[in-house]
This record gives structure tokens, C-alpha cells and sequence, in this order.
């Protein structure tokens, strides 16, 4: 049961589905795919032409609409959009302690947004993928409005923009800072996107599901040096129970159409008393190759020392990957990696997993 | 009479050099066209890649004159719906499959010669016609000493009769960035 929780802790995907490698495409921003400046969740119509044009290796016409084409363009209202996430991933985890294989569903949800002049609601509901019983709930809700060109404003339940949103939640930078599952929060976000930068700041307070308080300031800045690049800086600070301050630097690089790199590097600093600190470093890197439309491999790193004092604290991942989007919806991704948990050994471990993920 | 044979050496090479006249070429494949459209929501940035650009020019008593295509129909943009979009609904290429650069009457830097090219960032006034209009255009561009060019103007799409280009939601900035480069051929008489 223990190790259940653990794992489903682990894969258990929020609202994360961006696509940062299409910076070898061009998209330094996720809103021009994406409703959520943060990217993922509901797809814009250009976002999912994208889908079927370069992200998937066949399609037919029509495909990449949520109704598959079947329903005609005039008989749908343009300002109603659909979207959701199902990921399910077949896990396998071998070291020193145990030898594990489970099949997981990880994420099941839909979202609905309706869209008025540059405006955006959008509400997502989802089972609770912690409770066995996964009960629906929703998770994440906001309204987006975009005050000019650059200018908007995002007001509801969701996680905040910081560092890089990947799907692979599992890495440092994510669920262990506290981006992971079940993360969103009663978040303000003002968000300005230009051509060549963007900035974010966002308060949120109230509680994540998991009960502990959510009361923290963020502010992210973005900067593209060329057409292909995007570099930045993201700050964090938790005013809650569990203060600490956190400053990334991340950034996404296309070498070319094929080539990119996605890192994110944070430094966090934990108030564990009124006099004590903690200093924890957190990063993870991807350099991936698109081999044929659609199919991608990458290679991968994660490290994780959440007291740089301290060597048992570190944890490190390091590996291969292949991901494949056969058609519109569908994401394909198998990874194998060698993984070291100092706490619990000196020697490395197998970890891989196969996910499939259908987004609608 | 002496003074005269004296003289003559130096009528000799005023001629060839301030007088000359010099026909130049530019080759599509021996260079490339750009272009970077920004898009909005997200200020996406469309890079359109191209053929050079293909031309004649001449160069008599510094004086520069001439017109160099660039095809339409090859830019590409990276994304197959995007380009059909862009070159049958905005470009309309197969009415208008060509843009061409016209240049008249620029008079070149003063002593540039094609034996020493160099010229670094300078504007040159021209005309662009595109989608069977013309409007004047202000190109920079540099010239090295292998006598390779790079220049660079910006176009408003408005100014050309092209609707405001809007594909899927993502409408593109009426201002366009296009940058060319080639390389300046002597041409065989």
C-alpha cells in the first residue's frame, strides 16, 4: 500500500502536457498552443493543427480536432473548446531494495473552456488519483483575459509559471519543489509577452489538496536571443509554513529543427527553523533529436541534493528515451535510466517506464 | 606632343576605373532568402526560408541599376498548412509568383570597385514589388570581400493589397523582416 502511494505520488500527472522541445519549431511561447501562459491544458485551434502538422508522424484531415473531424466546422460554436488528458504508464523499478513492475493510471481529465474576446474560462475536472477510490473533483480553474496583445490576466485554481513546465513531473524540478500533482492553488498571475521576453509575477495563497498552505509570490522572466531560444529566470518564495526561497534558471534551445535541449537548474534555500537553513539544489536536463516526424529520442539527466551539505541526500537519474506521437492524441514514450537514491543505496538502480498518453 | 604621350597613361586609367562599366549577376542558388513574421497570441515567430534571389545588375559611372526576383513559391515556413495558406490565400502565387527588388539610380559608395568589394552597412533605396504592387523600401546591406551580399528591408503587408494574414487564430504582425543574402557574380559578356 505504502509503496502504491509512492508511486502513484510519483507519476501521478497535474495538469502537465506542455510540449517544450516545438522550440525547435519557433514556439518560445506555450500561449500560442496553449490557453494557459504556462502551457498545457486546453489547446488553442493553432495549437492543434500544430499536432497534426509537426508534431505527429500521420494524420488525416480533421484529425486533431477534439471530435476528430466528425462534426463540421459551422456546427460546433468556435467558442466552445474541449480538451483532457489520460496518461496510464506501465512502471518497472529495480535496485538494492525491491524489484517492482505496476501498471499506473496516472491522469484522467477533461477540460472545457469557452473563449469571448480574449477571454477564457476554463474549468478542469479529474479523479483524484491519490485516493483509491478516485473520486472527480476539479482540480484546476481560471479565467484568463488577455488585457492587450502582451498583457494578461489569470485569476483561479492552477499552478503558477515557474521554471520549465515539462510533462515528466517527476523531475526535480517539479514535484519535488512542489509543481508536481495536485499543485494547483488559488493563484493571481499577470503575465507580459513580447516578442523577444516575457515576464510573470503571481501571489497564491489558500491550500493545495494535500492540506499544507499554498501562500507564496512568483515571478518568472523570459528572454529569446534568436528565433529558437528562449533563457530565463524564476523566483519563488513561500511565505507559508514551510518557507524557503527558490531561484532557477532554465532554458529551452532548437540547434536546429531536430535538435534541442530543455534544462532547468534551482537553487532552494528552506527555513527548517526560526535560525536554521537548508540549501537544496535541483536540475534536470534533456537533449533530444527528432529521427523521423513524430519519433524523438533524448537523453536525460535529473539530480537532486536537497541538503548540499549533505551527500545522502542526493539523487540522480540519468538515462535514455524514446518518444513517439504515432497520430494526433496519442503520445507513446518509453524510458529506461539508471537511478541512485543515496538515502537508500550506494548502488545505482534500473528505473524505465512506458507511458501512454492520450490528450483529446 | 610629348606632354600628350605623358598623359596618356593616366586618361588610360581614369577610364577604366571612374568610367567603367560593370554587369553583375546574382544566382538563386549561390545564396537564400529569409524572412521573420511574428505571430500573435505568443508572438510566434515565423521563419520563412526561400531561394535567392536571381538577377541583373549594372554599374555604370557608379551608378548602380537593375531588378532581382525572388520566387515566391518556394518559401517555406516550416509547416505545409502554414505555406499553402500563406502562398494561395495571402501571396496568391500562382497569379503573382515573384517579388522583385528594383534598383535605380543608386550611386554606390565612391571608389568601390568589383576587385574590391567591401562595403559595410549601408542603405540603398529601392522599390519591392510584391502580389503585382510596388512601394518603395529602404534595404541595408553589407558586402564582404569575397564579394558576398546580405541585405535587409521590411515590408508592410497592408501596403501590398495582402490581407492580414490570420491562420488558425494566430494573426501575423503587418510588418515583415526580409534579409537576403547572394553573392555579386561578374557577368559573362
Amino acid at each position: 500500500m505504502k509503496i502504491f502511494l509512492i508511486l502513484t505520488l510519483l507519476f501521478s500527472a497535474a495538469v502537465c502536457n506542455a510540449f517544450p522541445q516545438m522550440i525547435r519549431h519557433g514556439y518560445t511561447s506555450c500561449n500560442t498552443c496553449h490557453y494557459s501562459p504556462r502551457g498545457g491544458g486546453l489547446m488553442t485551434d493553432y495549437g492543434r493543427a500544430i499536432s497534426k502538422e509537426l508534431l505527429s508522424t500521420w494524420s488525416y484531415e480533421g484529425e486533431e480536432t477534439w471530435h476528430y473531424g466528425f462534426l463540421k466546422k459551422e456546427d460546433m460554436p468556435s467558442w466552445i473548446k474541449v480538451g483532457g488528458d489520460f496518461r496510464s504508464l506501465q512502471l518497472h523499478s529495480k535496485d538494492d531494495v525491491a524489484t517492482i513492475g505496476r501498471f499506473i493510471r496516472m491522469q484522467e481529465q477533461v477540460e472545457l473552456g469557452f473563449t469571448y474576446k480574449g477571454t477564457t474560462l476554463s474549468v478542469t475536472a479529474g479523479s483524484d488519483t491519490l485516493k483509491e477510490s478516485r473520486p472527480w473533483y476539479l482540480p484546476a480553474f481560471y479565467v484568463i483575459s488577455n488585457l492587450t496583445q502582451e498583457l494578461s490576466v489569470r485569476v483561479g485554481r492552477f499552478v503558477p509559471r515557474f521554471g520549465i513546465n515539462t510533462p515528466e513531473h517527476i523531475f526535480s524540478t517539479r514535484g519535488p519543489l512542489g509543481f508536481g500533482i495536485q499543485s494547483e492553488r488559488d493563484t493571481v498571475e499577470v503575465s507580459y509577452i513580447n516578442s523577444g521576453w516575457d515576464a510573470s509575477v503571481a501571489v497564491s495563497a489558500g491550500e493545495l489538496r494535500n492540506g499544507s498552505e499554498a501562500d507564496a509570490f512568483y515571478s518568472q522572466l523570459n528572454y529569446s536571443f534568436g528565433t529558437k531560444d528562449r533563457w530565463g529566470m524564476s523566483f519563488e518564495k513561500k511565505t507559508a509554513d514551510d518557507r524557503a526561497t527558490s531561484v532557477g534558471v532554465h532554458g529551452l534551445m532548437g540547434f536546429t529543427e531536430k535538435l534541442y535541449l530543455v534544462t532547468d537548474t534551482v537553487l532552494r534555500r528552506s527555513e527548517t527553523s526560526s535560525t536554521d537553513t537548508l540549501s537544496g539544489l535541483y536540475h534536470f536536463a534533456q537533449l533530444g533529436y527528432e529521427l523521423h516526424k513524430g519519433l524523438l529520442v533524448m537523453v536525460l539527466e535529473d539530480i537532486r541534493k536537497d541538503d548540499l551539505s549533505a551527500d545522502s541526500t542526493t539523487e540522480s537519474m540519468y538515462g535514455l528515451g524514446v518518444t513517439f506521437y504515432p497520430r494526433p492524441h496519442v503520445e507513446l514514450q518509453a524510458v529506461w535510466t539508471r537511478r541512485l537514491n543515496l538515502a537508500q543505496s550506494t548502488n545505482e538502480g534500473d528505473y524505465a517506464w512506458f507511458l501512454i498518453h492520450y490528450y483529446l | 606632343m610629348k606632354n600628350i604621350k605623358f598623359l596618356m597613361p593616366i586618361v588610360l586609367l581614369l577610364s577604366s576605373s571612374v568610367f567603367a562599366s560593370t554587369e553583375l549577376s546574382l544566382e538563386a542558388p549561390k545564396g537564400k532568402t529569409e524572412f521573420l513574421a511574428v505571430g500573435n497570441p505568443g508572438f510566434l515567430k515565423i521563419h520563412g526560408k526561400g531561394k535567392g534571389p536571381q538577377g541583373q545588375l549594372k554599374i555604370d559611372n557608379e551608378i548602380l541599376k537593375g531588378e532581382i526576383e525572388i520566387d515566391l513559391t518556394k518559401l517555406d515556413t516550416g509547416m505545409s498548412l502554414r505555406n499553402t495558406h500563406m502562398k494561395d490565400k495571402y501571396l496568391e502565387v500562382k497569379t503573382y509568383p515573384k517579388a522583385k527588388l528594383i534598383i535605380d539610380n543608386y550611386k554606390m559608395p565612391t571608389g568601390w570597385n568589383i576587385e574590391k568589394p567591401s562595403i559595410k552597412s549601408q542603405k540603398m533605396p529601392a522599390v519591392i514589388e510584391i502580389h503585382g504592387q510596388k512601394k518603395p523600401v529602404e534595404v541595408t546591406y553589407n558586402v564582404d570581400s569575397k564579394r558576398k551580399i546580405k541585405a535587409e528591408f521590411e515590408v508592410t503587408i497592408s501596403d501590398f493589397g495582402i490581407e492580414i494574414p490570420s491562420f488558425m487564430g494566430v494573426t501575423v504582425a503587418d510588418k515583415v523582416n526580409v534579409k537576403i543574402q547572394s553573392e555579386l557574380l561578374q557577368a559573362k559578356n
